[in-house]
């Protein structure tokens, strides 16, 4: 009944009172099981996938943290954005500090997706993939500053091969741990 | 993750290392040996830089590149920065320390090598201090390699303890 009512937009006078009152109580009930559920959805990994990607564009490190079943189109919008890196590297802005670069990069046409990228002075680039939609910029850079510290921890171990990829258990340890902290601290 | 080691730890597995490599490895073919104790350098020059340019922006030039090794990278390694800089604007550049830290502990007092002649011990006693000094090589070529510029460096050890490093950028 109520459908009928919304559909029938060509004889707007056979909506009748009581199916007139229906429809704002239609959407108060599922606005509240909407934020009753928002409060679990705060809890859970706002990252979805972070990557390490190399000078030469080789991918050294890629981890997500969904179902595995999205991990290839995870895989193909860290591809993109290595694009986007490379555009705004050689775009010559003559800017004094280039060494933090938070941006915004894809946003995926189906889900909601934000891809920052940070690059180093060695031109390794770190992409981190986020289904959040008000990331604050201060928490994405402290999480960058942490996930390079544990890069360079983890380069720095003398049975890495530079150029290889990361096989260091404890630097996925310490990476999950990192991206584990990102969340709660957007509940602020 | 701060761990402290002792200097004189570092001095000792230094010298050792390149005794190990030129005496026993590889005593034959001492280029060999040369090249083995650079690429060690290498490695721990590549691990090194990114390390030690981690919270600094990006640098512009090559220019930035070879002062971010002399002051920072030279301060960290061996607590002084280098003494000094020249360079002839087409690639070269020459930085000159002038109390080489790791040469300080290198004796080439022919009294306290036994059983040689004059010639052979001065020899090897200089063989001995260039065989060290490819390890520095290593880790300045490692360095810039890791900045994204690569570079010859060789060592020059005319008068101890100052040594100079020849830095050649290929472009």
């Amino acid at each position: 009944m109520l459908f009928k009512g919304i559909n029938n937009k060509l004889r707007p006078q056979s909506l009748d009172l009581h199916q007139f009152l229906s429809v704002p109580f239609y959407f108060l009930s599922t606005s509240l099981t909407f934020f009753a559920f928002f409060p679990n959805l705060s809890q859970q990994n706002m990252i979805v996938c972070v990557a390490v990607v190399g000078h030469q564009n080789n991918p050294l490190y890629l981890q997500s943290f969904t179902g595995s079943d999205d991990a290839l189109k995870l895989h193909h919008i860290v591809h993109c954005s290595l694009d986007v890196i490379d555009e705004r590297v050689n775009n010559p802005k003559r800017s004094a500090s280039t060494l933090n670069e938070t941006f915004l990069g894809l946003l995926y046409p189906t889900e909601n997706y934000k891809v920052y990228g940070y690059l180093t002075n060695t031109k390794v680039k770190f992409i981190m993939v986020t289904t959040d939609l008000d990331v604050k910029d201060a928490d994405v850079r402290s999480f960058f500053r942490k996930f390079h510290a544990a890069y360079v921890d983890a380069v720095c171990n003398p049975f890495h091969v530079p150029g290889k990829k990361i096989t260091s258990n404890s630097f996925s340890e310490r990476v999950g741990a990192i991206v584990r902290s990102f969340g709660p601290s957007m509940t602020l | 993750m701060g761990r402290e080691v002792a200097e004189s730890c570092i001095d000792g597995v230094i010298i050792e290392m390149v005794s190990a490599y030129a005496s026993s490895f590889y005593s034959s073919k001492p280029d060999l040996a040369a090249r083995r104790i650079e690429a060690i350098g290498f490695q721990v020059g590549h691990q090194l830089s990114e390390r030690y340019t981690m919270e600094r922006p990006r640098f512009a030039d090559h220019l930035e590149a070879i002062k971010f090794i002399c002051k920072d990278f030279w301060s960290e390694l061996f607590k002084k920065q280098i003494d000094n800089l020249k360079t002839n604007h087409r690639g070269t550049f020459v930085l000159q320390d002038n109390h080489f830290r790791w040469l300080t502990r290198i004796s080439l007092d022919p009294a306290a090598v036994a059983n040689n002649d004059a010639t052979s011990e001065s020899e090897s006693g200089a063989d001995m201090t260039s065989m060290l000094l490819y390890f520095p090589c290593g880790i300045i070529r490692g360095a810039l390699n890791n900045l994204g510029i690569s570079c010859a460096v060789s060592a020059d050890m005319t008068n101890l303890p100052a040594c100079s490093f020849v830095i050649r950028i290929k472009a």
